[in-house]
Protein backbone atom coordinates (compact mmCIF):
# COMPACT_ATOMS: atom_id res chain seq x y z
CA UNK A 1 0.00 0.00 0.00
CA UNK A 2 2.34 2.61 0.59
CA UNK A 3 4.13 1.23 -2.31
CA UNK A 4 1.60 2.16 -4.26
CA UNK A 5 0.88 5.69 -2.59
CA UNK A 6 4.54 6.66 -2.84
CA UNK A 7 4.15 5.69 -6.66
CA UNK A 8 1.47 7.52 -7.18
CA UNK A 9 3.77 10.47 -6.09
CA UNK A 10 6.53 10.04 -7.72
CA UNK A 11 4.27 10.00 -10.75
CA UNK A 12 3.17 13.21 -10.04
CA UNK A 13 6.51 14.68 -8.92
CA UNK A 14 7.47 13.29 -12.56
CA UNK A 15 4.89 14.99 -14.36
CA UNK A 16 5.26 17.77 -12.31
CA UNK A 17 8.81 18.10 -13.30
CA UNK A 18 7.96 18.14 -17.42
CA UNK A 19 4.02 19.10 -17.71
CA UNK A 20 2.86 16.12 -20.63
CA UNK A 21 -1.08 16.93 -20.19
CA UNK A 22 -3.62 15.80 -22.64
CA UNK A 23 -1.89 14.16 -25.95
CA UNK A 24 1.52 15.85 -25.19
CA UNK A 25 4.40 13.49 -26.75
CA UNK A 26 5.99 11.56 -23.86
CA UNK A 27 9.89 10.91 -23.91
CA UNK A 28 10.32 7.19 -23.48
CA UNK A 29 13.79 6.23 -23.04
CA UNK A 30 15.70 3.21 -24.59
CA UNK A 31 18.63 0.93 -24.88
CA UNK A 32 19.43 -0.62 -28.36
CA UNK A 33 20.58 -4.06 -27.27
CA UNK A 34 23.51 -6.12 -28.81
CA UNK A 35 21.45 -7.35 -31.83
CA UNK A 36 19.97 -3.80 -32.01
CA UNK A 37 16.61 -4.37 -30.45
CA UNK A 38 14.58 -1.30 -28.85
CA UNK A 39 14.57 -2.40 -25.07
CA UNK A 40 12.15 -0.04 -23.43
CA UNK A 41 11.04 -0.46 -19.49
CA UNK A 42 7.83 -1.09 -17.83
CA UNK A 43 6.54 -1.33 -14.56
CA UNK A 44 3.31 -3.62 -14.30
CA UNK A 45 1.08 -2.93 -11.05
CA UNK A 46 3.66 -1.43 -9.46
CA UNK A 47 5.81 -4.25 -9.63
CA UNK A 48 9.97 -4.09 -12.14
CA UNK A 49 10.48 -2.93 -14.08
CA UNK A 50 10.28 -5.37 -16.73
CA UNK A 51 12.46 -5.86 -20.19
CA UNK A 52 10.56 -5.24 -23.07
CA UNK A 53 11.35 -4.99 -26.84
CA UNK A 54 9.60 -3.08 -28.91
CA UNK A 55 8.59 -4.48 -32.34
CA UNK A 56 6.47 -4.15 -34.70
CA UNK A 57 6.50 -7.53 -35.81
CA UNK A 58 5.07 -8.49 -33.04
CA UNK A 59 0.78 -8.58 -32.82
CA UNK A 60 0.17 -7.72 -29.64
CA UNK A 61 1.95 -7.39 -26.17
CA UNK A 62 3.51 -10.18 -24.82
CA UNK A 63 5.03 -11.17 -21.24
CA UNK A 64 6.24 -14.21 -19.38
CA UNK A 65 4.32 -16.28 -16.60
CA UNK A 66 6.73 -15.15 -14.53
CA UNK A 67 6.42 -11.53 -14.79
CA UNK A 68 2.51 -11.74 -14.88
CA UNK A 69 2.39 -13.64 -11.28
CA UNK A 70 4.65 -11.41 -9.94
CA UNK A 71 2.40 -8.44 -10.95
CA UNK A 72 -0.61 -10.27 -10.08
CA UNK A 73 -1.94 -10.53 -13.83
CA UNK A 74 -4.37 -13.54 -14.04
CA UNK A 75 -4.75 -15.01 -17.70
CA UNK A 76 -8.01 -15.62 -19.02
CA UNK A 77 -8.64 -18.92 -19.73
CA UNK A 78 -7.48 -17.68 -23.28
CA UNK A 79 -4.18 -16.74 -22.38
CA UNK A 80 -4.42 -12.94 -22.51
CA UNK A 81 -4.31 -10.83 -18.96
CA UNK A 82 -5.17 -6.94 -18.45
CA UNK A 83 -2.75 -4.76 -16.64
CA UNK A 84 -4.42 -2.48 -13.81
CA UNK A 85 -1.18 -0.48 -14.42
CA UNK A 86 0.97 -0.66 -16.89
CA UNK A 87 3.73 2.42 -16.65
CA UNK A 88 6.38 2.22 -19.34
CA UNK A 89 9.54 4.20 -18.43
CA UNK A 90 9.46 8.11 -18.72
CA UNK A 91 6.02 8.20 -17.06
CA UNK A 92 4.16 7.02 -19.61
CA UNK A 93 0.75 5.11 -18.50
CA UNK A 94 -0.80 2.86 -20.87
CA UNK A 95 -4.52 2.72 -20.46
CA UNK A 96 -5.63 -0.94 -19.90
CA UNK A 97 -2.62 -2.70 -21.50
CA UNK A 98 -4.07 -6.31 -22.51
CA UNK A 99 -1.51 -8.60 -23.33
CA UNK A 100 -0.81 -11.89 -23.77
CA UNK A 101 0.60 -14.28 -20.62
CA UNK A 102 3.36 -16.36 -22.82
CA UNK A 103 7.05 -17.20 -23.42
CA UNK A 104 7.62 -16.61 -26.76
CA UNK A 105 10.89 -19.06 -28.14
CA UNK A 106 12.72 -16.32 -29.29
CA UNK A 107 12.90 -14.84 -25.52
CA UNK A 108 13.73 -18.06 -24.28
CA UNK A 109 16.48 -18.24 -26.51
CA UNK A 110 17.46 -14.78 -26.45
CA UNK A 111 17.89 -14.66 -22.59
CA UNK A 112 19.84 -18.29 -22.78
CA UNK A 113 22.57 -16.49 -24.44
CA UNK A 114 22.36 -13.11 -22.58
CA UNK A 115 21.61 -11.20 -25.46
CA UNK A 116 19.81 -8.34 -24.57
CA UNK A 117 22.56 -7.47 -21.77
CA UNK A 118 19.65 -7.81 -19.43
CA UNK A 119 16.93 -10.10 -19.18
CA UNK A 120 14.03 -9.90 -21.60
CA UNK A 121 10.88 -10.16 -20.25
CA UNK A 122 8.15 -9.73 -23.03
CA UNK A 123 7.84 -7.99 -26.74
CA UNK A 124 5.51 -4.78 -26.67
CA UNK A 125 3.63 -5.14 -30.16
CA UNK A 126 0.70 -4.48 -32.61
CA UNK A 127 -2.03 -3.62 -29.57
CA UNK A 128 -0.17 -1.09 -27.69
CA UNK A 129 2.12 0.65 -30.21
CA UNK A 130 -0.81 1.15 -32.70
CA UNK A 131 -2.35 4.05 -30.13
CA UNK A 132 0.45 5.92 -30.82
CA UNK A 133 2.08 7.80 -32.95
CA UNK A 134 6.20 6.51 -32.64
CA UNK A 135 9.30 8.82 -33.41
CA UNK A 136 12.26 6.89 -32.99
CA UNK A 137 15.73 8.34 -33.52
CA UNK A 138 18.76 6.35 -32.35
CA UNK A 139 20.94 9.15 -32.29
CA UNK A 140 18.84 9.65 -29.10
CA UNK A 141 18.63 8.06 -26.38
CA UNK A 142 14.66 8.40 -25.76
CA UNK A 143 11.91 8.11 -28.36
CA UNK A 144 8.68 10.12 -28.39
CA UNK A 145 5.63 8.70 -28.31
CA UNK A 146 2.11 10.85 -28.85
CA UNK A 147 -1.09 9.59 -27.76
CA UNK A 148 -3.48 9.49 -30.78
CA UNK A 149 -6.83 9.64 -30.74
CA UNK A 150 -8.33 6.82 -32.08
CA UNK A 151 -8.52 2.78 -30.80
CA UNK A 152 -7.21 0.38 -33.32
CA UNK A 153 -9.77 -2.32 -34.17
CA UNK A 154 -9.71 -4.89 -31.00
CA UNK A 155 -7.03 -4.85 -28.80
CA UNK A 156 -5.81 -8.09 -30.88
CA UNK A 157 -6.20 -8.79 -34.39
CA UNK A 158 -4.41 -12.05 -33.77
CA UNK A 159 -7.00 -13.42 -31.42
CA UNK A 160 -9.36 -14.02 -34.21
CA UNK A 161 -7.05 -15.99 -36.18
CA UNK A 162 -5.42 -17.38 -33.06
CA UNK A 163 -6.15 -21.28 -31.89
CA UNK A 164 -3.33 -22.88 -34.19
CA UNK A 165 -4.35 -21.85 -37.14
CA UNK A 166 -1.53 -20.95 -39.65
CA UNK A 167 -1.57 -17.36 -39.23
CA UNK A 168 -2.28 -17.31 -36.06
CA UNK A 169 0.95 -19.31 -35.49
CA UNK A 170 2.73 -17.15 -38.26
CA UNK A 171 2.20 -13.79 -36.73
CA UNK A 172 3.73 -15.67 -33.30
CA UNK A 173 6.72 -16.73 -35.20
CA UNK A 174 7.28 -13.47 -36.79
CA UNK A 175 7.94 -11.80 -33.44
CA UNK A 176 11.38 -10.54 -33.25
CA UNK A 177 11.63 -12.92 -36.35
CA UNK A 178 15.15 -13.21 -37.04
CA UNK A 179 16.27 -13.58 -33.07
CA UNK A 180 15.90 -17.59 -33.67
CA UNK A 181 18.35 -17.16 -36.75
CA UNK A 182 21.13 -15.55 -35.11
CA UNK A 183 20.52 -17.06 -31.84
CA UNK A 184 22.14 -20.40 -33.27
CA UNK A 185 25.45 -18.37 -34.20
CA UNK A 186 25.75 -17.67 -30.73
CA UNK A 187 27.06 -19.72 -27.75
CA UNK A 188 27.33 -17.17 -24.70
CA UNK A 189 26.03 -17.28 -21.65
CA UNK A 190 25.24 -15.00 -18.70
CA UNK A 191 24.05 -11.27 -18.44
CA UNK A 192 27.69 -9.11 -18.23
CA UNK A 193 27.94 -7.21 -14.73
CA UNK A 194 28.25 -3.37 -15.01
CA UNK A 195 30.31 -1.62 -12.91
CA UNK A 196 30.70 2.72 -12.53
CA UNK A 197 34.08 3.87 -13.31
CA UNK A 198 36.60 4.85 -10.50
CA UNK A 199 36.15 8.59 -8.92
CA UNK A 200 38.92 10.71 -8.94
CA UNK A 201 36.91 13.76 -7.44
CA UNK A 202 38.41 16.38 -9.64
CA UNK A 203 36.08 19.30 -11.53
CA UNK A 204 38.33 20.60 -14.50
CA UNK A 205 37.50 23.99 -16.45
CA UNK A 206 38.97 23.98 -20.28
CA UNK A 207 41.49 26.69 -20.77
CA UNK A 208 43.56 27.74 -23.83
CA UNK A 209 46.62 26.02 -22.32
CA UNK A 210 44.97 22.76 -21.11
CA UNK A 211 42.68 21.78 -18.40
CA UNK A 212 42.87 23.03 -15.62
CA UNK A 213 41.14 22.68 -11.70
CA UNK A 214 38.66 23.94 -10.71
CA UNK A 215 37.66 22.27 -7.58
CA UNK A 216 38.12 18.91 -6.13
CA UNK A 217 35.31 16.98 -4.44
CA UNK A 218 36.01 16.97 -0.25
CA UNK A 219 36.95 13.96 0.95
CA UNK A 220 37.26 12.24 -2.63
CA UNK A 221 40.72 10.45 -3.67
CA UNK A 222 41.63 14.14 -5.61
CA UNK A 223 41.89 15.95 -2.43
CA UNK A 224 43.25 13.50 -0.56
CA UNK A 225 46.28 13.40 -2.65
CA UNK A 226 46.69 16.72 -2.30
CA UNK A 227 45.37 18.48 -5.69
CA UNK A 228 44.81 22.05 -5.53
CA UNK A 229 42.67 23.81 -7.42
CA UNK A 230 44.56 25.74 -10.27
CA UNK A 231 46.73 23.22 -10.91
CA UNK A 232 47.01 22.17 -14.18
CA UNK A 233 46.51 18.71 -15.86
CA UNK A 234 49.16 17.56 -17.80
CA UNK A 235 49.03 13.61 -18.02
CA UNK A 236 46.13 11.63 -17.42
CA UNK A 237 47.66 7.60 -16.89
CA UNK A 238 50.77 8.73 -19.04
CA UNK A 239 48.95 10.53 -21.81
CA UNK A 240 49.13 14.31 -22.80
CA UNK A 241 45.41 15.71 -22.37
CA UNK A 242 44.17 19.12 -23.86
CA UNK A 243 40.54 18.84 -22.89
CA UNK A 244 38.83 17.97 -19.89
CA UNK A 245 36.83 15.09 -22.24
CA UNK A 246 40.45 13.96 -23.25
CA UNK A 247 40.69 13.55 -19.53
CA UNK A 248 37.52 11.78 -18.98
CA UNK A 249 38.41 9.37 -22.25
CA UNK A 250 41.41 8.30 -20.38
CA UNK A 251 39.99 7.54 -16.94
CA UNK A 252 36.23 6.04 -18.36
CA UNK A 253 37.10 2.00 -18.68
CA UNK A 254 39.09 2.49 -15.03
CA UNK A 255 37.27 0.42 -12.42
CA UNK A 256 37.35 1.84 -8.67
CA UNK A 257 40.19 0.77 -6.87
CA UNK A 258 42.57 0.79 -9.70
CA UNK A 259 45.49 3.55 -9.29
CA UNK A 260 45.69 6.47 -11.39
CA UNK A 261 49.02 8.46 -12.40
CA UNK A 262 48.48 12.24 -12.77
CA UNK A 263 51.22 14.75 -13.92
CA UNK A 264 50.31 18.40 -13.10
CA UNK A 265 51.81 21.56 -13.31
CA UNK A 266 51.92 24.20 -9.96
CA UNK A 267 53.23 28.09 -10.09
CA UNK A 268 55.24 26.52 -13.35
CA UNK A 269 56.40 23.12 -11.21
CA UNK A 270 55.46 19.95 -12.01
CA UNK A 271 53.59 17.61 -9.75
CA UNK A 272 53.36 14.47 -10.06
CA UNK A 273 50.79 12.58 -7.92
CA UNK A 274 49.20 8.79 -8.00
CA UNK A 275 45.52 8.59 -6.38
CA UNK A 276 42.89 5.46 -5.71
CA UNK A 277 40.31 5.64 -7.61
CA UNK A 278 36.89 5.62 -5.54
CA UNK A 279 33.62 3.93 -6.10
CA UNK A 280 30.97 7.02 -6.83
CA UNK A 281 29.29 8.96 -9.15
CA UNK B 1 7.29 39.77 -59.54
CA UNK B 2 5.13 37.79 -58.40
CA UNK B 3 6.28 34.56 -60.46
CA UNK B 4 9.18 35.35 -58.91
CA UNK B 5 7.35 35.05 -55.14
CA UNK B 6 6.00 31.84 -56.38
CA UNK B 7 9.58 30.56 -57.44
CA UNK B 8 11.13 31.68 -54.39
CA UNK B 9 8.54 30.46 -52.59
CA UNK B 10 8.17 26.94 -53.78
CA UNK B 11 12.15 26.91 -53.59
CA UNK B 12 11.30 27.61 -49.75
CA UNK B 13 9.17 24.57 -49.63
CA UNK B 14 11.38 21.99 -52.02
CA UNK B 15 14.52 22.84 -49.54
CA UNK B 16 12.09 22.70 -46.10
CA UNK B 17 10.24 19.31 -47.93
CA UNK B 18 13.41 16.81 -47.11
CA UNK B 19 13.45 17.87 -43.13
CA UNK B 20 9.60 16.76 -42.73
CA UNK B 21 10.62 13.85 -43.71
CA UNK B 22 8.98 11.65 -46.78
CA UNK B 23 5.82 9.62 -45.73
CA UNK B 24 5.59 5.77 -47.18
CA UNK B 25 2.05 4.26 -46.87
CA UNK B 26 1.47 1.02 -45.17
CA UNK B 27 -0.69 -1.45 -45.27
CA UNK B 28 -2.04 -3.39 -42.20
CA UNK B 29 -2.21 -6.83 -42.08
CA UNK B 30 -5.69 -8.26 -39.81
CA UNK B 31 -1.89 -9.55 -37.42
CA UNK B 32 -1.71 -6.10 -36.78
CA UNK B 33 1.93 -6.47 -39.06
CA UNK B 34 2.33 -3.79 -42.00
CA UNK B 35 3.92 -3.88 -45.41
CA UNK B 36 5.73 -1.41 -47.12
CA UNK B 37 6.25 -1.38 -51.12
CA UNK B 38 10.14 -1.68 -51.72
CA UNK B 39 12.16 -1.82 -54.82
CA UNK B 40 15.78 -3.29 -54.65
CA UNK B 41 17.82 -1.63 -57.14
CA UNK B 42 15.44 -0.24 -59.34
CA UNK B 43 13.29 -3.31 -59.49
CA UNK B 44 10.01 -4.22 -57.93
CA UNK B 45 8.10 -3.79 -56.27
CA UNK B 46 7.98 -6.22 -53.86
CA UNK B 47 5.83 -6.38 -50.65
CA UNK B 48 8.02 -6.69 -47.11
CA UNK B 49 7.17 -6.65 -43.78
CA UNK B 50 8.15 -3.48 -41.31
CA UNK B 51 9.77 -4.94 -38.68
CA UNK B 52 11.17 -2.52 -35.93
CA UNK B 53 12.55 -5.87 -34.22
CA UNK B 54 14.26 -7.47 -36.67
CA UNK B 55 18.25 -6.60 -36.19
CA UNK B 56 18.90 -7.58 -39.94
CA UNK B 57 16.19 -7.24 -43.67
CA UNK B 58 15.73 -10.50 -45.28
CA UNK B 59 14.41 -10.85 -48.85
CA UNK B 60 14.05 -14.46 -50.09
CA UNK B 61 15.54 -15.74 -53.25
CA UNK B 62 13.03 -15.18 -55.50
CA UNK B 63 12.97 -11.89 -55.44
CA UNK B 64 16.99 -11.72 -55.06
CA UNK B 65 17.28 -13.46 -58.25
CA UNK B 66 14.49 -11.03 -60.17
CA UNK B 67 16.45 -7.95 -58.63
CA UNK B 68 19.76 -9.68 -59.64
CA UNK B 69 21.40 -9.70 -56.54
CA UNK B 70 22.50 -12.85 -56.86
CA UNK B 71 24.34 -12.71 -60.03
CA UNK B 72 27.93 -12.92 -58.60
CA UNK B 73 27.14 -15.72 -55.91
CA UNK B 74 28.53 -19.00 -56.36
CA UNK B 75 25.81 -21.89 -56.53
CA UNK B 76 25.73 -23.55 -53.42
CA UNK B 77 25.23 -26.94 -52.44
CA UNK B 78 23.77 -26.51 -48.57
CA UNK B 79 21.72 -24.18 -48.00
CA UNK B 80 19.17 -24.43 -45.25
CA UNK B 81 16.44 -21.92 -45.88
CA UNK B 82 18.09 -21.43 -48.99
CA UNK B 83 20.45 -19.06 -47.13
CA UNK B 84 22.44 -17.60 -49.15
CA UNK B 85 24.08 -14.90 -47.15
CA UNK B 86 24.20 -11.36 -47.01
CA UNK B 87 24.25 -8.84 -50.39
CA UNK B 88 24.40 -5.61 -50.71
CA UNK B 89 21.62 -3.28 -52.15
CA UNK B 90 22.74 -0.64 -54.17
CA UNK B 91 19.63 1.44 -53.87
CA UNK B 92 17.23 0.01 -51.40
CA UNK B 93 13.95 1.98 -51.87
CA UNK B 94 10.95 1.74 -49.79
CA UNK B 95 8.15 3.33 -50.74
CA UNK B 96 9.83 6.84 -51.89
CA UNK B 97 12.67 6.93 -49.45
CA UNK B 98 15.71 5.68 -51.49
CA UNK B 99 18.52 4.44 -49.17
CA UNK B 100 22.18 3.34 -50.59
CA UNK B 101 24.24 0.52 -49.79
CA UNK B 102 21.93 -1.70 -47.51
CA UNK B 103 22.62 -4.94 -46.75
CA UNK B 104 19.91 -7.78 -46.68
CA UNK B 105 20.09 -11.31 -46.12
CA UNK B 106 19.14 -13.23 -48.76
CA UNK B 107 16.95 -16.42 -47.16
CA UNK B 108 13.40 -17.81 -47.65
CA UNK B 109 12.34 -17.72 -43.91
CA UNK B 110 9.90 -20.23 -42.98
CA UNK B 111 7.89 -17.21 -41.17
CA UNK B 112 7.89 -15.05 -43.96
CA UNK B 113 6.41 -17.81 -46.39
CA UNK B 114 3.93 -18.51 -43.96
CA UNK B 115 2.61 -14.95 -44.13
CA UNK B 116 3.04 -14.91 -48.04
CA UNK B 117 0.41 -17.74 -48.12
CA UNK B 118 -1.98 -16.13 -46.27
CA UNK B 119 -2.04 -12.53 -47.17
CA UNK B 120 -0.64 -12.98 -51.08
CA UNK B 121 3.16 -12.64 -51.80
CA UNK B 122 5.20 -11.00 -49.07
CA UNK B 123 9.10 -11.33 -49.68
CA UNK B 124 10.90 -10.30 -46.90
CA UNK B 125 11.45 -8.05 -43.79
CA UNK B 126 12.53 -4.56 -43.31
CA UNK B 127 14.98 -4.32 -40.60
CA UNK B 128 17.30 -2.02 -38.35
CA UNK B 129 19.52 -1.79 -41.17
CA UNK B 130 17.42 0.65 -43.02
CA UNK B 131 15.33 2.17 -40.73
CA UNK B 132 17.97 3.25 -38.12
CA UNK B 133 19.54 5.72 -40.74
CA UNK B 134 16.45 7.97 -40.12
CA UNK B 135 14.39 9.50 -37.71
CA UNK B 136 11.27 7.06 -38.07
CA UNK B 137 7.57 8.12 -37.54
CA UNK B 138 5.41 5.40 -37.33
CA UNK B 139 1.71 6.20 -37.21
CA UNK B 140 -1.03 3.41 -37.14
CA UNK B 141 -3.99 5.48 -37.89
CA UNK B 142 -3.03 7.29 -41.12
CA UNK B 143 -1.27 4.36 -41.83
CA UNK B 144 2.32 5.95 -43.01
CA UNK B 145 5.88 5.76 -41.78
CA UNK B 146 7.61 9.39 -42.36
CA UNK B 147 11.59 8.49 -42.49
CA UNK B 148 13.37 12.07 -41.39
CA UNK B 149 17.17 12.44 -42.56
CA UNK B 150 18.78 10.71 -39.29
CA UNK B 151 22.51 10.92 -37.63
CA UNK B 152 22.77 7.50 -36.75
CA UNK B 153 25.24 5.81 -38.21
CA UNK B 154 23.51 1.97 -38.02
CA UNK B 155 26.84 -0.19 -37.01
CA UNK B 156 26.87 -3.56 -38.59
CA UNK B 157 25.12 -6.35 -36.17
CA UNK B 158 26.25 -8.87 -37.44
CA UNK B 159 29.96 -7.53 -36.39
CA UNK B 160 28.86 -5.77 -33.73
CA UNK B 161 27.87 -9.12 -31.93
CA UNK B 162 31.05 -10.98 -32.28
CA UNK B 163 32.72 -7.92 -31.34
CA UNK B 164 30.74 -8.00 -28.12
CA UNK B 165 30.96 -11.69 -28.19
CA UNK B 166 34.74 -11.40 -27.80
CA UNK B 167 34.80 -8.62 -25.37
CA UNK B 168 36.50 -9.54 -21.74
CA UNK B 169 32.96 -9.13 -20.19
CA UNK B 170 31.07 -11.47 -22.57
CA UNK B 171 33.77 -14.08 -20.76
CA UNK B 172 32.52 -13.18 -17.21
CA UNK B 173 35.71 -12.52 -15.88
CA UNK B 174 35.25 -9.10 -15.19
CA UNK B 175 32.22 -6.67 -15.17
CA UNK B 176 31.75 -3.93 -18.04
CA UNK B 177 32.96 -0.65 -16.68
CA UNK B 178 30.13 2.16 -18.09
CA UNK B 179 31.13 6.01 -17.40
CA UNK B 180 29.06 8.85 -16.58
CA UNK B 181 29.22 11.63 -18.82
CA UNK B 182 29.93 14.09 -16.13
CA UNK B 183 31.34 14.33 -12.55
CA UNK B 184 28.03 14.89 -9.98
CA UNK B 185 29.61 13.96 -6.68
CA UNK B 186 27.93 11.41 -4.91
CA UNK B 187 27.91 7.81 -3.59
CA UNK B 188 24.90 5.52 -3.17
CA UNK B 189 24.48 2.01 -1.63
CA UNK B 190 21.27 -0.48 -2.92
CA UNK B 191 18.85 -1.54 -0.74
CA UNK B 192 16.03 -4.34 -1.16
CA UNK B 193 12.57 -2.83 0.12
CA UNK B 194 8.94 -5.27 -0.03
CA UNK B 195 11.02 -7.34 -2.17
CA UNK B 196 12.04 -4.69 -4.82
CA UNK B 197 15.75 -2.71 -5.48
CA UNK B 198 15.92 0.86 -4.41
CA UNK B 199 18.51 3.33 -4.34
CA UNK B 200 19.49 5.15 -0.71
CA UNK B 201 22.08 8.15 -1.26
CA UNK B 202 25.14 7.13 1.10
CA UNK B 203 27.43 10.50 0.91
CA UNK B 204 27.43 13.29 -0.97
CA UNK B 205 30.33 15.55 -1.79
CA UNK B 206 30.55 18.91 -0.09
CA UNK B 207 30.85 21.69 -3.02
CA UNK B 208 29.70 19.03 -5.57
CA UNK B 209 26.99 19.61 -8.41
CA UNK B 210 25.00 17.26 -6.14
CA UNK B 211 25.36 19.50 -3.12
CA UNK B 212 24.43 22.07 -5.23
CA UNK B 213 21.58 20.59 -6.73
CA UNK B 214 20.42 19.82 -3.13
CA UNK B 215 20.59 15.98 -3.42
CA UNK B 216 20.92 14.75 0.85
CA UNK B 217 22.27 11.83 2.17
CA UNK B 218 19.25 8.89 3.21
CA UNK B 219 17.77 10.30 -0.14
CA UNK B 220 15.83 7.74 -2.26
CA UNK B 221 16.77 8.10 -5.85
CA UNK B 222 13.77 7.35 -7.70
CA UNK B 223 14.08 9.43 -11.79
CA UNK B 224 17.58 10.39 -12.85
CA UNK B 225 16.70 12.40 -16.34
CA UNK B 226 13.69 10.62 -16.32
CA UNK B 227 14.44 6.96 -16.15
CA UNK B 228 14.34 4.65 -12.84
CA UNK B 229 16.81 4.76 -10.93
CA UNK B 230 16.68 1.28 -8.97
CA UNK B 231 19.84 -0.31 -9.05
CA UNK B 232 23.27 1.29 -9.70
CA UNK B 233 23.39 -0.25 -13.02
CA UNK B 234 19.84 1.60 -13.51
CA UNK B 235 21.70 4.75 -12.42
CA UNK B 236 25.04 4.11 -14.74
CA UNK B 237 22.38 4.18 -17.41
CA UNK B 238 21.17 7.19 -16.58
CA UNK B 239 24.33 8.75 -16.44
CA UNK B 240 26.31 7.83 -19.30
CA UNK B 241 23.87 9.85 -21.69
CA UNK B 242 24.70 12.90 -18.97
CA UNK B 243 26.95 15.96 -20.63
CA UNK B 244 28.72 18.11 -18.43
CA UNK B 245 26.58 21.61 -17.59
CA UNK B 246 23.57 19.55 -19.01
CA UNK B 247 20.54 20.46 -16.67
CA UNK B 248 19.33 16.95 -15.30
CA UNK B 249 15.91 16.54 -13.57
CA UNK B 250 16.42 14.11 -10.43
CA UNK B 251 13.14 12.87 -8.52
CA UNK B 252 14.15 11.64 -5.11
CA UNK B 253 12.01 10.38 -2.24
CA UNK B 254 13.03 12.40 0.93
CA UNK B 255 11.01 10.99 4.40
CA UNK B 256 8.42 9.75 2.50
CA UNK B 257 7.89 13.01 -0.09
CA UNK B 258 8.84 12.84 -3.60
CA UNK B 259 10.91 15.90 -3.75
CA UNK B 260 12.16 17.25 -7.74
CA UNK B 261 15.43 18.68 -7.50
CA UNK B 262 17.89 19.55 -11.04
CA UNK B 263 21.49 18.62 -10.95
CA UNK B 264 23.97 19.93 -13.48
CA UNK B 265 27.11 17.31 -13.83
CA UNK B 266 30.34 19.54 -14.45
CA UNK B 267 33.00 18.43 -16.50
CA UNK B 268 35.87 16.40 -14.91
CA UNK B 269 37.37 12.88 -13.50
Amino acid sequence: MRTLVLMAMLAAAAAAAEPAAGKAAVEIPYKLTQPKHILVRAKINGKGPFNFIMDTGAPALFFTEAVAAKAGVKPDEKGWGTCDRFELEGGLLVPSAKGRVDTPFQLEGMNGMGLGGAEIHGLIGYNILARYRITIDLSSDRMRWTPLDWNPDGPMGVRNQGGGSDAGQASLELMGSMMKGLGGLLGRKATPAVAGRGQAGLVLRDETAGPVVASVLKGWPAELVGIKPGDRLVKVDGKTVTKASEALEQVEKLPSGGKLPLALERDGRPVEVVLELAEGY
Amino acid sequence: MSAGILTLASCLFAAGAPDAGVAVPFKLLTTGHMTVQVKLNGKGPYTLIFDTGAPMSIVNNRVARDAGLLKDRPVVLFAPFGSRGEVKVKEFEVGEQKAPDIKVAVMDHPTVELFSRHFGPIDGIVGFPFFARYTVTIDYQSKTLTFAPGTYNPPDVMQAMMRAMLAPEARGDKPKVLSGGAVVGFTVREETRDGAGLLLVEKVAKGGPAEQGGLQPGDRLALLNKRWTDTKADLLDALQAIRPGQKVPVVVERAGKAVVLELTGAPGI
